[in-house]
């Protein structure tokens, strides 16, 4: 196996999607699909959320070179401001999904901790001024399989 | 067994001093930051237009990228380095293309990032102007190690 960039970001929207919560809907419930990679396609339906990987690097305390470090950034983005009670709760799933989650299908793959979590200021023209957005990032390590194959005798 | 208490305590003067010297390692590595900020700020408005290529940027002057004073945060120094710059009505425009978001007049998503790739692009290089203040300060030629202590120290940060 493999595993690459794009299968991390399969199993990240995976786990975000699908974790259910003791005392609420999954993700999926509010946004169906709509959980983009980066950037959302054009005219896409809200609520949505964006995700990516930030700041990845070799991690500091690894010899090794094999090991990864960087953030997940998780924005969810509504439309029309008495939503934002709604995106609030769509980002605590999310913090819920993601804490001290770790995955061993695309090499170990593991959550450090929350780093942040904003409310984005109201925006002004030529923002669209009606858009809410929750943005959190998580530390996480990494030790993707396309670099440890190689550590193999 | 008893142990002996340490009877050592820096003195008010000393830590003094010694902040002093962080905080200037501290600013002059903010500057370093800004001059990163500025370049990449230029590289992205040298493009016609941020993405439409309708609506012109102007590069930053140096006054739009500020340093604040620094301050103690959870036990560290910090210097916070940030762009106060407005439009016409007051909205702060950097913050909208950094963070992003959805455009009325191009009428889709747009995001360009400057402050997190040039923090990205200068994290490598930080420590060293850091510690190159530290080495200068008459405090930090009487420690053992010079740079090379501080380099891997972690003792300073900086925050967006």
């Amino acid at each position: 196996m493999s595993a690459k960039s794009t299968d991390v970001y399969a199993a990240i929207r995976s786990r975000l999607l699908t974790f259910t919560p003791a005392v609420s809907d999954p993700l999926s419930a509010d946004l169906g699909s709509r959980l983009y990679y980066s950037s959302p396609p054009e005219n896409a339906e809200y609520p949505y959320a964006l995700f990516r990987l930030v700041g990845r690097s070799t991690g500091n305390l690894d010899d090794s070179l094999l090991e990864e470090e960087g953030s997940i950034e998780l924005t969810i983005v509504g439309r029309h401001r008495q939503q934002l009670s709604v995106i609030e709760g769509l980002m605590d799933v999310a913090e819920e999904a993601l804490l001290k989650w770790h995955t061993d299908q695309v090499g170990w793959f593991t959550i450090r901790r929350l780093l942040s979590r904003t409310t984005l200021p109201e925006f002004r023209h030529p923002a669209d001024v009606e858009i809410v957005q929750v943005r959190a990032t998580w530390r996480y390590t990494w030790w993707p399989t396309y670099r440890s194959q190689y550590a193999a005798p | 067994m008893a142990r002996r208490k340490s009877t050592y305590k820096p003195s008010a003067r000393r830590s003094a001093a010694v902040i002093a010297m962080v905080d200037k390692g501290l600013y002059e590595s903010a500057k370093a930051l800004r001059e990163e900020i500025i370049r990449t700020w230029m590289q992205v408005a040298a493009y016609p237009g941020y993405t439409s290529g309708e609506h012109v940027s102007s590069p930053p002057k140096a006054a739009e990228i500020l340093i604040s004073v620094a301050s103690s945060k959870s036990g560290k120094r910090t210097v916070n380095v940030y762009s106060p710059a407005t439009d016409e009505n007051g909205a702060p425009y950097p913050a909208f293309w950094e963070l992003g978001h959805r455009n009325v007049i191009t009428g889709r998503y747009e995001r360009v990032e400057i402050f997190r790739p040039a923090i990205e692009r200068f994290s490598s290089r930080y420590k060293s102007v850091f510690a190159k203040q530290i080495k200068a300060s008459p405090f930090g030629q009487m420690l053992e190690g010079g740079p090379e202590l501080f380099s891997t120290s972690g003792a300073a940060r900086i925050t967006e």
